[in-house]
């Protein structure tokens, strides 16, 4: 039975299931031919009875068994009997049951090896068998021997003919295709009327198509279209059919498939439907479709053939071809021909909703939206197609379930497209088909999902009103647990977006806020609005309706934030509460903790917040993102005591702040407040005088946390405690740290103040005014800059460093230009180093720049120091010609040089006076004293240049030496008087002046010489300075 | 002898201190009491206010407060502040008997042991201070008025390295305790090491210390680093923050003498000694401003009123020294003041000082 089937498939290589029925015929050919041998092998009483044409009507399985039985004993006596009688009038009889007896016993073994085959195969597949089994072989050529010998020698033989089918039919098994087909072509030519042509011809046919050889198997299948009652015929037709597909002639074909489907109308009745029908008629459609004609060429081949009653189904299957492979071109021109000779036809929206299925939207938008128009429009109540379809219930319902599916799929596309591109011009054309379909049909079916859909639409256009609405609608009719679940949690977000978008200040802030009055204090108690109460029943609704509800807790934390918001902060609790207690792997659980905190936050509980935390922790909640809740959680409870420990502090309680602080870092050692936590400690004993505590948390801070944002700082308040702890190596130490390792931080401007401070409370000049420099250099502050550069400058005289101090002064010269003061101060001062420095001329430079300084300033300044420095200056610049007139004295005894020498210090004398007389006018005490001195001082050095003259040689006698001192004398006395005067008005201006200062007590010295009578030599006291050294009085009591 | 009166004082001060439980028992005080106080708490800062020169609220203050007494005698603020307000008017008897009292009513009256301690200070029983500050310190341990008002007596005793001590660790324990840091500062200017106690005194500035005697010293310190030009502000802000303080207004005077205006130290000198008439260092500037104005018996009375309030004063001796001399003629008691100046001072003054100069001269005049 299964060799049988493998030889059908195997020589006629159909494929196609409805060659089914030839496939049959065949089988029953070649069954006879066993049945014929199993009767001569069954009965050789009955050798003669075979020779007429009686035919065994048995059973396949009665010729295994008979084969079993006797085929070995036929054969040899058979064999035996050609042996030994090959005269004998029965010998080709004898060979003709010979070879069916090798040709069934070929076909037997053929089968059993096939069978085993199988078995060993399939133990392959199972994996029992390590390879495969060796295929079955086909050798016919026992049989093909005998055959041929009795067509060689017998050609009158009765049964030539069944012997050249067998013949040819046994050489095609054996892969002899040459002389397989001489032996057909030999019964062909020899019998033209026998019954076996037209199987012969399917098989040659059949040869030729499988060998490509198209024309010839043309040939072949055409010769079968002779004998329209041959089994073979229908499936000759078919052949040739798709021969000419094959070809690509598709015309032809089509000719050979209508007839194919004739030839079963006829036979069957035109309601006849087989797959071999609607194949032709599909290949037909695809024939067309692939072509270049399309559906005009498949018009005008039924035009030509006189039209068939199916052409309008194999047309719109064109139609439905070129949709389904992306031919939107050819599928809109097809369908347009459709409407065009089939305007009326009740199929054609079907069709046309394919083709408007198969455009991609995202393509072909536009055109989309053009054809559906059209098909609404087509297919809109009191459209011609309507009219004619009225009385076709089925076309017209099929119609609206279009118009709906259309509707619905516009709009949900559009849906879909807003929510990808969050574009709300696409929310609102879904919006407004889903309205029109509602409108249209708000009975239908679908009305449920599109109003949940509506909804969904209308909550992205933010109209929550609208949104509310629907959801309430499709919660409260729908069946559909999930549906219920959606609608009714999607109720709830849409209350909670209508509330924030009504309440804009108490709803839309990051974090959940209670009310709060304008100082941010926490506000009584309050109530919920309206909508907020209704808000809070639809998240109650929501658990009643959805007692599984997957979103649960994400109703009750929104309905725990309608009560956070308005201060009722039991019941939110109570909500938070439940929610952590129910579902504490929920993320909502994390925030309702959060919520917690915040809530004891606002409370200012702190202690409860870390009590609640911790146990949460403890309970092991929220397993699967427990690293980030934990770490989310620590944060809070630890954020929370840092929280505690700052406002103890701001409420005044320092101590209790400073040991929660020391308890967070100690507790809680990897928080991200510990080391803040440490430094804040340190700031509160620091506050607290307790310095020592101070250095203990900063220098722990900086030990634990060395990477902290508070390092920097936490040095310098670590310096700052030394320091106040006396402990002055330790804090230059650690300011030096900061300048050196931190000079970017603002904190190194400061360290280098504080430590300059304390290098010159240990008479460091020289270090603390580096220290002041770099100080000023790093400050922004111009007035700081400024001043430490004087500052520095001033500490480098101290140390002895004057280049370094003439620098300094020099630099702020050039960077304190408008500060006329300042750097009038810096010329005086350098002047001085340069005195110091014996370097008269570049002091004579700095002085001349302070009077050109203060004459260009227009307006001289109001400060009386400047006024001392100006009044200094011109003094030292007058000093040098005083010294030149001091200088002048005679040493010769020539009265010219005498003269000249007289004049010319008389002349000195005048000129002197008048500039000191100038400097009293500029207003400094200190230098119009020592002017009035100088004025005095150098009187009496005339009065001593006239008696240092020597004694001219003409007088050389004692009384003209008399004579002439007398005469000296006389003429130097009131220089000495005038000296006397100048003395006297300096002491009196110093006491005028109140200032007593060098020059008062130099006056004093020349008067007591001169006057000695009046002006005795006094000897200085030592007034009594003495530091205020008492125990502090604290004054009254109940102040 | 001395040693059996300060053990008096003291056992006195425990004994009072043991009925201050028994008060303590007694009934809120009437709300009258309280206002009665507080009027005469207005009365006594207005007191304060004046340069404790307005008698009129002085006297208010002083009925005030007895009154509340009279109604509440264990009320040991009220005692106290009469204690304070006969201070001011230099009623030391009276003055001692209010702040025993303020202590009796209450054992850990720190402030009250401190002012009666400053009480002998000034009345130059610095014996009695220090047994009085001991026994407070021993009583009230770690209390920094006490261990600041011991370690100003060590000052004053001449014990600069325990007085040291004592206020660095007042400084170590509370940073705050600005007091601590004037103390300090005033060790270091003792030991010449001025711009350490400039420093430490600017810490006392820092932590909002409110007192001239902090600028005067600073003001000196400038005198002596500095210029002496500069020096003026720092005494004038010690005048405008300690009016009624003498050694402010003392060192303000000298800053005058020693620029010529004598009138003007004058009228700080007096100011000096109208709060402190004992003062010493004041007597002896005032006598030199006398001499500069040539009013040499107002002078030689001021050296002679010293010298009877502090014989071992050593500048009097050499101020005194250089008058004699120079204006009464007397060389012979001159030399013998110059010889005391040089034994006072000791170790203090170098060989080139011109006391040995002066000598010279006189015994050169002499021959």
């Amino acid at each position: 039975m299964i060799l049988l089937i493998l030889i059908y498939t195997m020589n006629l290589g159909f494929c196609a299931e409805d060659n089914r029925a030839s496939k049959v015929d065949f089988y029953k050919g070649a069954k006879e031919f066993i049945n014929e041998i199993n009767s001569i092998i069954s009965n050789k009483e009955e050798l003669k009875k075979m020779e007429s044409d009686e035919k065994y009507e048995g059973k396949v399985e009665n010729i295994e068994i008979l084969e079993q039985s006797n085929s070995e004993l036929s054969k040899k006596s058979f064999e035996d009997y050609i042996q030994k009688y090959p005269n004998s009038s029965f010998v080709p009889d004898a060979l003709y049951r010979l070879s069916k007896l090798y040709y069934e016993e070929t076909a037997q073994r053929i089968i059993k090896d096939t069978e085993n085959y199988e078995k060993e195969y399939q133990k392959f597949l199972r994996g029992e068998t390590q390879s495969l089994p060796p295929e079955p072989s086909t050798d016919y050529s026992d049989a093909i021997r005998v055959l041929n010998m009795l067509v060689n020698n017998y050609p009158n033989y009765k049964y030539r003919d069944e012997s050249l089918y067998l013949l040819g039919y046994t050489y095609f098994e054996q892969g002899n295709i040459e002389k397989g087909i001489a032996a057909y072509q030999a019964l062909i030519s020899e019998y033209p009327k026998s019954d076996k042509l037209s199987e012969v011809y399917t098989r040659l046919g059949e040869h030729y198509f499988d060998s490509d050889d198209l024309s010839k198997a043309v040939y072949y299948y055409s010769q079968v279209l002779e004998h329209p009652d041959s089994p073979y015929y229908e499936n000759v037709i078919y052949k040739l059919a798709w021969t000419y597909y094959h070809k690509k002639r598709i015309d032809e074909a089509s000719s050979f498939f209508v007839s194919l489907i004739d030839y079963n109308d006829k036979k069957f009745g035109s309601d006849y439907v087989s797959s071999t029908i609607n194949e032709a008629k599909n290949y037909i459609a695809i024939g067309y479709a692939e072509s270049p004609k399309g559906i005009k060429g498949a018009y005008d081949f039924f035009r030509k053939i006189g039209g068939r009653t199916y052409e309008y189904e194999i047309l719109s299957k064109i139609c439905e071809l070129y949709a389904s492979s992306d031919r939107l071109k050819e599928a809109l021109t097809s369908i347009a021909f459709l409407f065009e000779h089939y305007p009326y036809n009740p199929d054609t929206p079907v069709i046309h909703e394919k083709i408007i299925n198969s455009i991609k939207p995202e393509q072909n938008l536009k055109l989309l939206n053009t054809e559906r128009d059209k098909m609404i429009k087509l297919l809109e109540d009191g459209s011609v197609w309507r009219e004619k379809n009225k009385d076709n219930t089925k076309a017209i319902f099929t119609a609206e379930q279009i118009i709906k599916r259309q509707l619905i799929a516009a709009a949900f596309y559009h849906q879909e497209r807003g929510e990808d591109k969050n574009d709300r011009k696409e929310y609102i054309t879904a919006a407004q088909l889903y309205y029109n379909f509602l409108k249209k049909y708000p009975m239908d079916g679908l009305v449920l999902g599109a109003r949940l859909n509506y909804a969904k639409v209308l909550f992205n256009l933010k109209d929550y009103d609208g949104a509310i609405q629907e959801f309430s609608v499709v919660e409260k009719h729908t069946e559909d647990e999930k549906i219920r679940e959606e609608s009714g949690f999607s109720l709830v977000t849409s209350w909670q977006n209508k509330l924030k978008k009504q309440f804009p200040r108490k709803y839309l802030t990051k974090e959940i806020i209670p009310m709060l009055d304008e100082n941010g204090k926490l506000m009584p108690v309050g109530s919920l609005s309206y909508n907020e109460g209704v808000a809070a029943t639809a998240c109650k609704e929501y658990e009643t309706d959805n007692p599984n509800g997957k979103r649960i807790p994400q109703v009750l934390y929104v309905k725990a934030e309608l009560y956070f918001r308005n201060n009722m902060f039991d019941e939110a609790r109570g909500v938070y509460n439940e929610i952590i207690g129910r579902f504490p792997k929920e993320k909502v659980a994390v925030d309702s903790v959060r919520n917690m905190i915040a809530m004891y936050t606002y409370e200012n509980n702190y202690t409860k917040i870390e009590e609640w935390s911790k146990k949460l922790l403890a309970s092991g909640g929220m397993d699967k993102n427990i690293n980030r809740d934990e770490k989310e959680i620590n944060s809070l409870l630890t954020g929370s005591v840092f929280k505690s420990a700052k406002a103890m502090d701001e409420e005044g309680r320092f101590d209790e702040a400073a040991n929660e602080y020391v308890r967070l870092a100690k507790q809680y050692p990897k928080s991200e407040y510990s080391d803040a936590a440490l430094y804040n400690a340190g700031l509160i004993y620091e506050k607290r005088g307790n310095s020592s505590g101070a250095i203990k948390s900063y220098k722990s801070m900086l030990a634990r946390y060395p990477g902290s944002k508070n390092t920097v700082s936490a040095l310098f308040r670590l310096a700052v405690n030394y320091e106040q702890q006396l402990d002055f190596y330790h804090a230059v130490l650690f300011y030096n740290n900061i300048t050196k390792k931190y000079w970017k931080t603002a904190f190194a401007s400061d360290a280098n103040y504080n430590a300059a401070r304390i290098s010159r409370a240990f008479n460091q000049y020289d270090k603390a005014a580096e220290h002041y420099m770099a100080y000023g250099a790093l400050s922004k502050n111009k007035k700081e800059r400024a001043s430490s550069l004087t500052l520095s400058a001033s500490l480098y005289e101290k140390a002895g460093k004057y280049l370094k101090a003439l620098n300094a002064y020099d630099r702020y010269i050039k960077e304190n230009k408008a500060d006329l003061d300042g750097v009038i101060m810096s010329h005086i001062s350098r002047a001085r180093i340069y005195e110091i420095l014996r370097k008269k001329n570049y002091a004579y430079v700095e002085y001349n720049s302070v009077v050109k300084r203060f004459n260009a300033s227009g307006s001289p300044s109001a400060n009386a120091q400047t006024v001392n420095y100006n009044a200094e200056a011109r003094f030292k610049m007058v000093s040098e010609l005083s010294s030149k007139y001091h200088s002048i004295k005679v040493k010769t005894t020539s009265v010219k040089e005498m003269k000249t020498a007289y004049e010319v210090k008389q002349h000195l004398l005048q000129k002197l006076s008048d500039q000191y007389l100038k400097i009293i006018n500029l207003g400094s005490p200190e230098w119009s004293v020592a002017s009035l001195y100088m004025i005095g001082l150098d009187f009496q050095n005339f009065a001593d240049f006239l008696y240092e003259i020597p004694v001219p040689k003409q007088l050389n006698t004692d009384d003209l030496i008399n004579e002439y001192k007398s005469q000296i004398q006389t003429q130097a006395l009131p220089y000495e008087d005038s000296a006397i005067e100048y003395y006297e008005k300096s002491i009196a201006e110093s006491a005028r002046l109140k200032t007593l200062n060098d020059w008062t007590r130099k006056a004093k010295s020349r008067l007591t010489k001169l006057k000695p009578e009046q002006y005795k030599e006094s000897k200085e006291e030592i007034p009594v300075l003495y530091p205020s050294i008492d125990i502090k009085v604290y004054g009254f009591m109940g102040k | 002898m001395k040693k059996i009166y300060i053990l008096i004082i003291i056992t006195s001060l425990f004994a009072c201190s043991k009925g201050v439980e028994v008060v303590k028992t007694q009934a809120p005080q009437p709300k009258v009491a309280r206002d009665i106080y507080s009027v005469a708490l207005e009365h006594a800062v207005a007191f304060e206010k004046s340069g404790f020169t307005d008698q009129k609220e002085y006297s208010n203050a002083i009925s005030g407060f007895q009154e509340v007494i009279l109604k509440d005698k264990s009320n040991a603020d009220a005692w106290f502040n009469i204690g304070s307000l006969f201070f001011c008017k230099q009623d030391m008897q009276r003055s001692e008997e209010a702040i025993k009292k303020a202590i009796m009513y209450r054992s850990n009256f720190v402030e009250a042991y401190s002012l009666l301690t400053k009480l002998y200070l000034v009345q130059g029983n610095i014996q009695y201070a220090m047994s009085v500050a001991e026994m407070a310190n021993e009583t009230l341990p770690d209390s920094d008025i006490l261990m600041n008002s011991l370690a100003v007596l060590y000052i004053k005793s001449g014990n600069l390295d325990s007085a040291k001590k004592m206020a660095e660790n007042i400084i170590k324990k509370n940073t705050k305790f600005a007091p601590a840091y004037v103390t300090l500062g005033n060790i270091y200017y003792l030991n010449h090491n001025y711009e350490m106690a400039r420093f430490i005194y600017q810490k006392a500035i820092e932590q909002d210390y409110v007192g001239g005697d902090i600028y005067t010293n600073i003001g000196i310190i400038t005198s002596k680093l500095d210029e002496k030009g500069s020096s003026l502000g720092y005494f004038m802000s010690a005048v405008e923050n300690s009016p009624n303080n003498p050694d402010v207004r003392n060192n303000l005077g000298e800053y005058y003498l020693s620029v010529g205006d004598y009138e003007g130290s004058l009228k700080e000198f007096n100011m000096a000694l109208k709060f402190n008439p004992r003062m010493v260092q004041a007597l002896v500037n005032t006598a030199i401003a006398y001499t500069r104005v040539k009013l040499f018996d107002e002078a030689e009375q001021n050296y002679k009123k010293a010298m009877s309030y502090d014989p071992s004063f050593a500048e009097l001796y050499f101020n005194y020294a250089v008058f004699l001399s120079d204006h009464r003629g007397d060389n012979t008691q001159a030399l013998s003041f110059f010889n005391k100046f040089i034994l006072l001072k000791g170790k203090e003054i170098s060989d080139k000082h011109r006391v040995y100069r002066y000598i010279e001269e006189i015994n050169r005049a002499k021959k």
